[in-house]
């Protein structure tokens, strides 16, 4: 009986030292930084740059992920496409806004600077580059339910891994010429869920994608605000200046021309009366 | 007051049907593969403000025309004008790709129904008079290169004002050819 004792005691701390080996308790952190990107190697903060920032509506406008840093984890392109496409939708439909693309990753190199930024720009035909930026920490916990995967069924339906991920979108609009950034909005979320040990992987990967759902979802507003700021911004601060592409015209009255239809209305009918 | 109402119908389904301003517009690169943009181009707009200021005007001024010179007469001025306005647009501004806007159709139509008026009531000419130096004015205010854009016309679209000017000259032109009606003073 008692060698039944030892061995049952014995498996126990073999499961437990399995679930801990199969738990990462150091989490997930995935991030892809605009600094990182933009000014790589910079040990000293950006110069400012005052000047005049002349914007030419409609401004065609590029959508990109900044590459991921060497070694940290990425959203497949299959999701990021679906996720800038939904930052896509919040640019239609502005007047001032001709076209969107987004651009691939593979356009984007890491730590590529302006210069790249540029070189994408170019490719794709865009003078504005919206730039969007994530950071990801995912934090992985076990509850006292996990005491039960010694019973290894235990490891298949009992759900005692937690996980918590914390996400943050950051969507930067540059303008490519003068590289001035012109406004940017941002996204937060956060997911908590539990799942078995087995199931684990699969679950913290639904939960880290559901982060960026939530997180982007957050942005969307924000940043449908944000252009409507900036769009009164640019018309009131000198430090920008608009010059219309000559490319479209059309003739347009204002309420002034309005009135003077009215008078002609009036004239008119006075004319009749006599 | 047929041809108002279908002038009125038409800027309204065209403002109203997904696509349509922006299929119907006047674009220099399509003319010669769809020649109708030089019609449909007057109906059509870029903003929802844009449609509505202009086709509000060029109804007023249909209205006045077709009570003035009739409905035929009027619908041949909205046809033939429409179409002279655009190749002049063409021609008078030659980096000019795309253009929409009534308000062009609309200062011809009116031009020639202020004419007509003076022409058959003399003591109105002064409020004619000052209606045209308001309207020259604000010819000379878009024209100006400081000038603020009409809030009808959302960024990154220019005043096409020459259009404007060929308007008021062809609307003089035209209204030498025109009939003269007979006013109905009981309407």
């Amino acid at each position: 009986m008692r060698i039944f004792i030892l061995l049952g005691f014995a498996l126990s701390l073999l499961l437990g030292g399995c679930a801990t080996v199969l738990d990462d308790h150091t989490g997930v952190k995935q991030n892809g930084s605009v600094v990182d990107y933009l000014y790589p190697n910079s040990k000293e903060s950006p110069s400012l740059r005052p000047g005049l920032t002349t914007l030419h509506p409609p401004v065609r406008v590029g959508i990109a992920f900044v590459p991921v840093n060497a070694g940290t984890a990425a959203l497949s392109e299959n999701d990021r496409t679906q996720l800038l496409e939904r930052v896509k939708a919040s640019f239609t439909g502005y007047a001032y806004i001709d076209s969107i693309q987004i651009v691939p990753s593979q356009y984007l190199r890491e730590k590529g600077g302006f210069e790249n930024l540029e070189q994408a720009a170019r490719l794709f035909n865009v003078d504005l580059m919206a730039l969007v930026s994530y950071d990801q920490v995912q934090f992985n916990d076990t509850s006292r339910l996990s005491l039960l995967y010694w019973s290894i069924v235990g490891a298949y339906v009992i759900k005692g891994n937690r996980y918590d991920v914390h996400t943050m979108v950051d969507c930067a609009v540059f303008d490519v010429h003068s590289h001035q950034l012109l406004f940017r909005a941002p996204g937060t979320s956060q997911v908590k869920g539990s799942a078995t040990l087995v199931g684990f992987g699969e679950e913290a990967r639904n939960g880290r994608r559901a982060g960026f759902d939530q997180a982007v979802a957050d942005l969307l507003p924000r940043l449908h605000t944000e252009l409507d700021t900036f769009r009164e911004r640019v018309r009131t601060d000198a430090h920008y200046q608009i010059e219309p592409q000559a490319g479209r015209g059309g003739g347009a009255f204002d309420l002034w021309e309005l009135l003077l239809a009215l008078g002609l209305v009036a004239v008119t009918k006075r004319t009749r009366a006599r | 007051m047929r041809l108002t109402a279908t002038v009125a119908l038409l800027c309204a389904v065209l403002w109203a049907v997904p696509g349509a301003s922006a299929a119907l517009a006047l674009l220099r690169t399509e003319i010669l593969s769809a020649p109708w943009q030089l019609l449909t181009a007057h109906f059509v707009h870029y903003s929802t403000v844009h449609a509505l200021i202009d086709s509000a005007v060029l109804v007023l001024c249909t209205a006045l025309a077709e009570r003035a010179f009739g409905c035929g007469p009027t619908t041949v001025l909205i046809l033939l004008g429409g179409v002279l306005l655009s190749l002049g647009a063409l021609w008078l501004l030659p980096f000019m790709q795309e253009y929409r806007g009534a308000s062009a159709l609309a200062t011809l139509l009116g031009v020639t129904v202020a004419l007509r008026t003076a022409q058959q009531a003399p003591s109105r000419r002064p409020c004619i008079a000052l209606l045209g130096l308001l309207l020259l004015a604000t010819l000379l205010r878009d024209a100006w290169p400081q000038a603020h854009r009409p809030s009808s016309l959302p960024d990154g679209v220019f005043v096409a004002w020459p259009v404007h000017a060929l308007a008021i000259a062809l609307g003089m032109a035209a209204t030498r050819f025109l009939p003269t009606r007979k006013i109905d003073i009981t309407r």
